[in-house]
């Protein structure tokens, strides 16, 4: 009996995919591709890079997939190469001369992604102070904020203690709550 | 500042694990608690501009079906795609003594290379350019100027200009000129290494002995059995 495919975890599309179904893997690129170009914006804030990294860096996963120890940790797994599919690709940015300006690209981008109630600048603002925390606090407030985790489940797919990640997270909101005062007074008028 | 009975609930919000009944307790105490009513409402406020920040599109059906195409071509490896070591330092060492050891060759379109940290694919080098020759790499959507002393990748497409020429290096003694007014695509270099030729002109000098050597172009394919020849679309 086939699968609902809408109900499938994480575990199962691999396990699909792994037998031969590798048109479920596009489940997979619909349901993080969200948290995967918000980790690959990074402190350059580069859109048009940000989904070549994390385009490049699905299809890396989609090659090690078998090798997935703990399939239940695909986020978390492809977090991590997400992050290091940016440092290859800013690599090589630095031996390329960019041919086009980035901000036509950028205000297209924050146009089609922006809140009505927030404008470019606020958006860009908070963009910059995400983008300035530590690695490991980017992450996990990625993860928490824009991919939905709650701590146990960030802990789980990054292999970490939870305590570990809750200080984590306890320190990168603290630190952004008084980062983004303004921008969150502006919006709770 | 919240109280401190209720600090607990506002951790679980931020841990993103508050229950029901938490929520409730929270809901009714705010409604007499004017600080733990703003830490609340700022709470919420952060939570949401944050989400709405990353309130990104999806994969376009351009992302998507490049995703296709690119995977078609691979199949799912049992290797490792991410070394674990502690430290950046043992890290780069690590990665570069598996890559070592497994005598890495870069095929595209078959396997995905075995990954360090710092896992990069094979760089071809380019030894002269004259002229507008463009270069894009494969996923992206950006054509970039290709200069002297740069470096292709497997995948990599090429547009030359009218006047204009590229030579570049695919192994150690073979290397591949790319005459004016043509497109390329840099397939698969290794064992087997095979170029596309779109449209335009192609001039390729291999070593002797060589391993299959491949061009395609939309009227067939052909294989190197020489050392030198030129290849022409019209």
């Amino acid at each position: 009996m086939e699968l609902d495919q809408s109900q499938l975890s994480d575990e199962q599309i691999i396990a699909q995919v792994l037998a031969g179904r590798a048109e479920l893997y596009e489940m997979l690129v619909r349901k993080y591709w969200r948290l995967a170009v918000a980790t690959a914006l990074g402190r350059e804030h580069d859109p048009a890079a940000a989904e070549d990294i994390a385009q490049d860096s699905f299809v890396r996963a989609y090659g090690h997939l078998a090798g997935l120890r703990d399939r239940k940790r695909f986020a978390g797994w492809l977090m991590k190469i997400v992050q290091q599919e940016r440092i290859t690709h800013f690599r090589r940015r630095l031996q390329h001369q960019k041919i086009e300006s980035l901000e036509p690209a950028r205000m297209l981008f924050f146009a089609a992604t922006t809140n009505p109630g927030l404008s470019g600048e606020q958006v860009s603002f908070v963009h910059g102070a995400i983008g300035n925390l530590p690695e490991k606090f980017r992450t996990v407030i990625l993860m928490r904020f824009v991919g939905g985790l709650s701590v146990e489940q960030i802990a789980d797919q990054l292999e970490k203690k939870q305590i570990t990640v809750r200080v984590w997270l306890h320190r990168a909101y603290n630190t952004l709550r008084k980062e983004l005062a303004p921008i969150l007074e502006e919006v709770q008028r | 500042m919240s109280c401190k009975p209720f600090q607990p609930i506002f951790d679980a919000m931020i841990d993103g694990t508050m229950t029901a009944q938490q929520k409730r307790q929270l809901e009714t105490h705010i409604e007499s608690c004017a600080d733990c009513r703003q830490a609340y409402q700022t709470h919420c406020t952060m939570e949401t501009v944050i989400s709405e920040c990353f309130t990104l599109p999806g994969p376009s059906s351009e992302i998507t079906q490049s995703i296709r195409t690119r995977i078609a071509n691979t199949k799912p490896a049992a290797t490792p795609a991410l070394v674990w070591a502690r430290g950046t330092f043992t890290k780069i060492a690590a990665g570069i003594l598996l890559m070592a050891a497994l005598g890495l060759a870069f095929t595209a379109g078959r396997y995905a290379p075995v990954a360090s940290i710092d896992a990069a694919p094979t760089a071809y080098s380019v030894q002269s350019v004259q002229g507008t020759v463009l270069v894009r790499h494969p996923g992206t959507t950006t054509w970039l100027p290709l200069a002297t002393d740069s470096t292709m990748y497997v995948g990599d497409e090429l547009v030359s200009a009218p006047n204009a020429k590229a030579t570049f290096a695919v192994g150690e003694n073979t290397t591949v000129t790319l005459s004016e007014n043509s497109m390329l695509v840099l397939k698969t270099v290794g064992e087997t290494t095979e170029l596309y030729l779109a449209s335009g002109c192609l001039d390729a000098a291999l070593e002797s002995p060589h391993g299959p050597f491949f061009v395609t172009t939309p009227h067939g394919r052909a294989e190197a059995l020489g050392t030198e020849f030129t290849v022409h679309v019209q």
